[in-house]
């Protein structure tokens, strides 16, 4: 039997914008779920270790937001919410859910849908990136604080964008040497990042917590410069690195080779948009090309019943993410029926403004750079999933032109289980940097049901279950 | 387009298009492909990848034969073409199917070609995961898998390679006639192309296509596909999978796509393995138009029935799913040759589901009738006019 | 240089009693809360699955449920190993070409 919930709003995702989206349904008076996809609420940022690991404390120090991700985590615990844990939402229809746990089906039915189902690392592939070992600076976050673990015992890093310090201290703290700490944005990015982190008190602390803690470290970040090749059998065991210009395109004149057994990476975020895209929500591109979900002043989607929060409508950190959902809670709550004082609307969606104006600085000080997109050599693999190599994409697109639909085909390129999470946005990026196509010229790609691979006994039963 | 002038102008860059300009480009002609879109972007980008013989009726069987056998050549000559010699089961269901078991098997026989009956016993030592009450099957050898969009890149590789010329995004807007309705030129937003011979291969758009271009009428009508395909190494059998009842309804009453009843739609059990262990699942049918939504209920509905067959596909993830269009025919035959009213003309589109496999002997037929050669199988049943008397009489 | 401490930050005792499981065959070691993939990864066992088409060696990428880098066969179902959490008795067993054990 499937397990069917009923509720006046669901949220997706258990980060800042779930919780406070949750939290202010709640306090409006909706019934409302939270379905994640992760073992315990928090997502990624405010992550929690296994409730089976007792109270071993984390290994780094808490940074200011975590106080905030407490109080949230503690409020939402008090408020009676349910949250259903290790769950995959694979199907969405407006008013109607679909999710997978340990092979069962479950369903949601809800007047209001709010999406805060965040972001993850944008990949850019580089030869070796696909050797066991090189994870992405997301992963070694979860590896230390989600799970405790010292990933390995030379660690580089590189990438571009301020989450490279929370990755550097959680690596130190785990007693990871770090023997490069790479960002390839030119040092006037970060002036540009401060001058942005000025304008919040809460970012100032937060940048004050991590910049402390790195400069104790005795690490040097060196700007204008990233990792060139990762070297390995079957474990990356050596890593090459170099100076890259202000575009990201790779100088050759500093290659330096360093033994490393770990490589952390992650170059900005992108939304993880597959159910907005799913519910066929008007999509637009994001000032850093990704794509997201259009949303109006209280964060309603094109499609009604469906709201979205946080990173999913654009890059923006913990505060952005926890005003925008507040606010989409509290809309999402009036959608469903419940009475939300005029007031309690307006202070939030002057507090989203607000938030939202800091972080498109900050999103605008560490862009992604195009020329990274030059670092992959033909034989590089572009596509994880099908194993296809950027010289198949340029021979196809000489053959056929470089559109991106027929490229896919060609190559088969995006057609594997990541469904293209991965490989979207550097097939972009290498038409862009290597064929020179404007990436505007592409469409944003469909997402069918599943938006996650799921066993076919499960999408039968949701098919059937939602007709 | 740096030439203005081509000996043939293919229009659309499915399948069926990328084999005729590759079998025109080896005949030694300079093609022009017009596609509107991109490459495979339309039925050939959502469809199965069969490549079968059809044991009846005589006409099909001898094209599909034929075109089975120029896949193997492909193939060979295509080192990287994802071709999965799997062969083909037929699958009795109950006692009640085996009579069709035997028919095929006495069809194909009566063409002097091999297959096999397989007992239950013999049938789950070649495929453990089927479920344990089948009584039979009938197995076919020769048929094979590719998968559809790449082979549309191989064939025209090889055409591009050859010489063609491809302009995608670049839809055909007209033709010029010259005396006795000759075919004198082609049409672009890019201007005006001179050309002898202009071959429409655009599956559900060729009556479209035929429209635009002030053409003959083709009776060719769309029908939606529903389907679903696993996560490499997920296949849990390594042949394809055809249920045979599906004959008994191919053959039953039929809907007629002009009819003013909606069509409530149809589901049976095909399932392919492909190249790396990815398992594609259909197979639904439903008239309803350009519309390319997928129908969850008839998706559901065929899932169940492939589960039915290989149970432990519930276990297989599934990665994607989509829907796409068959262009079908009233008889089941293409319409493939010179359109006599318009000399110059060709036609070659409304393979229904078969468009893949018949994509190269469409292409050789198409390149026989440009070039002046005798055609390597009788070209009557393939003709427009074959149609157009049905649809008087009907 | 001296001997690398344990993969497992602060005292094992602290995790829980010992589950076991095995991959491809291999015991392993893990502790409840953990995950399959990161229980493997502290058995120093980097490579998750051989790629689909050139059967080159792959392992945790994402560590989030986005990439399926990790997808592998936990007691039949095919399940992405970063998500799983560990179970004694667990069988997994890796999908692709060629599986290699311990690689």
């Amino acid at each position: 039997m499937t397990r069917t919930h009923a509720a006046d709003v669901a949220v997706i995702g258990a980060g800042p914008a779930g919780l406070a989206a949750a939290l202010a349904a709640r306090q409006a008076g909706a019934v409302v779920t939270i379905l994640d996809e992760g073992a315990r609420p928090g997502g990624q940022i405010f992550r929690q270790l296994p409730a089976a690991f007792g109270t071993i404390g984390q290994p780094a120090a808490d940074a200011p937001s975590h106080a905030l991700g407490h109080a949230l985590l503690h409020d939402v615990e008090a408020s009676g919410v349910p949250v259903l844990a290790r769950v995959t939402v694979f199907e969405a229809r407006p008013g109607a859910l679909a999710y997978e746990r340990d092979g069962e089906v479950g369903v949601v039915r809800a007047k209001a849908i709010v999406l805060a189902t965040g972001a993850y690392d944008r990949s850019v592939p580089f030869p070796g990136w696909t050797l066991p070992g090189v994870v992405t600076a997301g992963a070694a976050q979860v590896m230390v604080r989600g799970q405790m673990l010292r990933p390995g015992t030379r660690a580089v890093v590189a990438g571009t964008g301020p989450l490279l310090l929370p990755t550097l201290t959680a690596l130190q703290a785990a007693g990871v040497r770090v023997v490069a700490a790479l960002e390839a944005a030119p040092r006037t990015a970060l002036l540009r990042g401060v001058g942005a982190l000025l304008r919040s008190r809460a970012k100032r602390r937060e940048a004050w917590h991590y910049a402390r803690a790195f400069l104790r470290s005795g690490l040097r970040l060196r700007h204008g410069w990233t990792v060139f090749a990762a070297h390995g059998a079957d474990r990356v065991a050596a890593v090459t690195i170099g100076r890259v210009d202000r575009t990201g395109r790779p100088r050759r004149d500093h290659e330096q080779r360093l033994e490393a057994d770990l490589v952390c990476v992650g170059f900005g975020l992108e939304p993880s948009n597959e159910l907005a895209r799913r519910l066929r929500c008007t999509m637009l591109r994001g000032p850093d090309g990704s794509w997201v979900p259009q949303v109006d002043a209280r964060m309603a989607t094109s499609v009604a019943g469906v709201f979205a929060a946080g990173e999913v409508v654009g890059i923006g950190g913990v505060d952005t993410a926890r005003a925008e959902g507040h606010l989409a809670g509290l809309a999402a709550a009036a959608h469903a029926g419940w009475t939300v004082a005029p007031e309690r609307f307006a202070q939030a969606e002057a507090e989203r403004v607000r938030e939202r104006a800091v972080s498109r600085t900050l999103l605008a000080a560490f862009p992604v750079l195009p020329g990274l997109y030059e670092l992959a050599a033909p034989d590089t693999l572009v596509c994880r999933c099908e194993d296809v190599r950027l010289r198949e994409v340029r021979e196809a697109a000489a053959l056929f032109g470089p559109e991106l639909r027929t490229l896919k085909m060609a190559t088969r390129a995006g057609m594997g289980p990541c469904q293209g999470r991965i490989c979207a946005s550097i097939l972009e990026g290498v038409l862009a940097s290597r064929l020179g196509v404007d990436p505007h010229r592409h469409a944003c790609p469909a997402a069918q049901v599943p938006v996650k691979p799921v066993a076919a006994r499960c999408l039968l039963e949701a098919l059937r279950e939602l007709g | 387009m740096s030439s203005r002038s081509f000996d043939v102008v293919v229009i659309g860059a499915g399948i069926v298009g990328c084999a005729v300009a590759c079998w025109c480009a080896r005949a030694g002609l300079r093609v022009l492909v017009l596609e509107r879109d991109g490459v495979a972007t339309g039925t050939s980008g959502a469809c199965m990848g069969h490549i079968m013989v059809n044991p009846e009726p005589e006409p099909l069987y001898r094209l599909t034969r034929r075109s089975v056998t120029l896949w193997q050549e492909l193939r060979d000559r295509h080192p990287e073409l994802h071709y999965l010699a799997c062969g083909a089961l037929w699958l009795a269901e109950s006692d009640a199917d085996l009579p069709l078991l035997q028919g095929l098997d006495r069809a194909i026989a009566g063409h002097g070609d091999r297959a096999w009956l397989l007992d239950a016993r013999e049938l789950h030592r070649r495929e453990p995961a089927l479920a344990p009450d089948l009584p039979g099957a009938w197995f076919y050898p020769d048929d094979a898998v590719v998968l559809p969009m790449q082979a549309c890149g191989v064939l025209l590789g090889e055409a591009v390679r050859l010489g063609a010329t491809v302009c995608t995004h670049t839809p055909a807007t007209g033709v010029r006639l010259g005396p006795g309705s000759r075919i004198e030129a082609v049409r672009t937003p890019e201007g005006e192309v001179a050309t002898a011979h202009v071959v429409v291969a655009a599956g559900v758009w060729t009556p479209a296509v035929h429209r635009q271009l002030g053409l003959p009428p083709v009776p060719i009508f769309p029908r939606r596909g529903d389907l679903a395909i696993t996560a490499p190494f997920a296949t849990p059998v390594h042949t394809q999978l055809l249920e045979v009842a599906y004959l008994r309804t191919a053959t039953g009453k039929t809907i007629d796509p002009e009819g003013s009843e909606p069509d409530p739609g149809a589901n049976a059990m095909n399932v392919q393995p492909q190249t790396h262990g990815t398992c594609l699942i259909g197979m639904t049918r439903q008239f309803g138009g350009l519309d390319r939504t997928l129908h969850p209920e008839l998706l559901q509905r065929s899932l169940a029935r492939a589960a039915r067959f290989v149970p432990a596909l519930l276990d297989a993830p599934v990665v994607r799913t989509w829907a796409g269009l068959r262009p079908y025919t009233k008889d089941k035959l293409p319409f493939v040759g010179p359109v006599p009213e318009i000399p110059g003309l060709h036609l070659a589109a409304g393979h229904e589901g078969l468009g893949i496999t018949l994509a190269p002997v469409t292409g050789e037929l198409v390149a026989q009738a440009i070039t002046g050669q005798a055609p390597s199988l009788p070209m009557a049943p393939l003709g427009l006019a074959r149609g157009a008397a049905g649809a008087r009489h009907g | 240089m001296a001997e690398a401490p344990g993969p497992r930050l602060r005292p094992e005792s602290a995790r829980g009693p010992r589950v076991r499981l095995t991959c491809d065959g291999v015991p392993v070691e893990a502790h409840p809360g953990e995950t399959v993939a990161m229980a493997l990864w502290a058995a120093d066992r980097r490579t998750l699955r051989r790629s689909t088409r050139l059967g080159a060696p792959r392992g945790v990428f994402c560590n989030m449920g986005i990439c399926f880098e990790c997808l592998v066969r936990i007691d039949g179902h095919a399940t992405r190993a970063c998500l799983a959490e560990v179970r004694d008795g667990m069988r997994v067993e890796t999908i692709g070409p060629a599986p290699e054990a311990g690689a």
